[in-house]
């Protein structure tokens, strides 16, 4: 039988811990904002992990950052490939350690704000830039991309103008093979580079609720 | 003059309006309820100047969709024109850029179409021209190239 709960009761760092400890075969799937994770363990090791885009320790470490969200267990489930070598207690240490860095830089709330879009089902890569067109905070290097981005949405908003409305809630750019998103984030713009496959009704309520 | 091909868009339920405009912002054809030929040209102006800066990068753009709470503008690109629907239904969002595929399909192979949009279309960008910006524009655009 699965072990089922929420990460609010039991953290990612304890179910890694409690999986390799009982030295378990099994998979962990995880749940937030519509976005899923999952954690393969063989023989009580990490043995491979998944979380959209990344595989491997990367994606390990980016799911050590999720503090809310459904999770279950399923025993005896073998990973599908082996992308981590590291042992888990070093593969934890390592990662928790990453997350108190990030956190202790991450005082910025664009740069949290970027984290959280950073967890929607969909989003690729994430950036807070004003309206000048410099870059507040960002998951990627979108430099080049930023007076582009902030151009575009001053576009829009004396396009608003001329109809008589107030900012649009978002602004959607498809270009050759990438899907971008743009919404008002405080005085400045949430942007967002999307997988093109992805409904836009579908994403556009995770990121309310991220930006909320 | 292509009302026909327009009529398909504008009879969706919520389609306030829609036109079709020239990589010059000269509006080719339309037809609409609640905005005029100045106000549609000034919103095709607009759009352009974002096509245009994204081709300066070398990102074209196909697709452009903005959103309000109760009202959508869904925007078709070409290279020589674009097409563009105004819409208050969220409802039927879904069928209208399905349509508004086809009817770009539609003009896209329509001859007679084709030479009238060419009479208004320019081989250099026109809608990015320093003497129509505004300083804020300006500042941006420079930071482009």
């Amino acid at each position: 039988m699965a072990l089922v709960g929420n990460l609010k009761d039991l953290k990612v760092p304890n179910l890694v811990q409690l999986n390799c400890m009982e030295r378990n075969t099994a998979k962990l799937t995880i749940e937030h904002s519509g976005k899923y994770g999952f954690i393969y363990f063989h023989n009580g090791q990490v043995a491979h992990a998944e979380y959209d885009p990344d595989m491997g320790e990367k994606a390990f470490n980016r799911l050590l950052f999720l503090n809310e969200g459904d999770f279950k267990v399923e025993s005896g489930v073998k990973p599908p490939v082996v992308s981590i070598k590291t042992h888990w207690n070093n593969l934890l240490l390592e990662g928790l350690h990453n997350v108190d860095t990030v956190q202790a830089s991450n005082e910025k709330p664009e740069q949290r704000v970027v984290n959280m879009l950073m967890n929607v089902k969909g989003v690729q890569n994430a950036a807070v830039i004003s309206r000048e067109g410099e870059v507040i905070a960002s998951t990627f290097d979108v430099k080049d991309e930023s007076p582009l981005v902030a151009f575009s949405y001053l576009e829009v908003k004396k396009l608003t103008d001329v109809i008589l409305m107030d900012e649009p809630e978002f602004i959607s750019l498809q270009k050759q093979k990438i899907k971008t998103l743009m919404t008002k984030y405080n005085n400045d713009i949430a942007y967002m580079e999307l997988d093109s496959k992805i409904q836009f009704e579908t994403i556009i309520q995770f990121v309310r609720k991220a930006l909320s | 003059m292509e009302t026909h091909w327009l009529s398909e868009i504008y009879n969706i339920d919520g389609v306030e309006g829609v036109l079709v405009c020239s990589n010059t912002a000269k509006i080719i054809d339309k037809m609409s309820k609640v905005l005029d030929d100045d106000k549609l040209e000034n919103i095709a102006i607009h759009l352009l100047r974002i096509i245009s800066a994204n081709n300066l990068k070398n990102q074209k753009i196909s697709d452009m969709e903005i959103y309000w709470e109760k009202f959508h503008i869904i925007v078709k690109n070409s290279s020589q024109f674009l097409l563009v629907s105004f819409c208050t239904s969220s409802g039927a969002q879904s069928l209208l850029r399905i349509t508004q595929n086809v009817v770009l399909a539609h003009l896209l192979e329509d001859k007679k179409f084709m030479k009238m949009v060419k009479k208004h279309t320019s081989e250099k960008s026109v809608v990015l021209r320093k003497d129509k910006l505004d300083e804020s524009e300006i500042k941006l655009i420079s930071k482009l190239q």
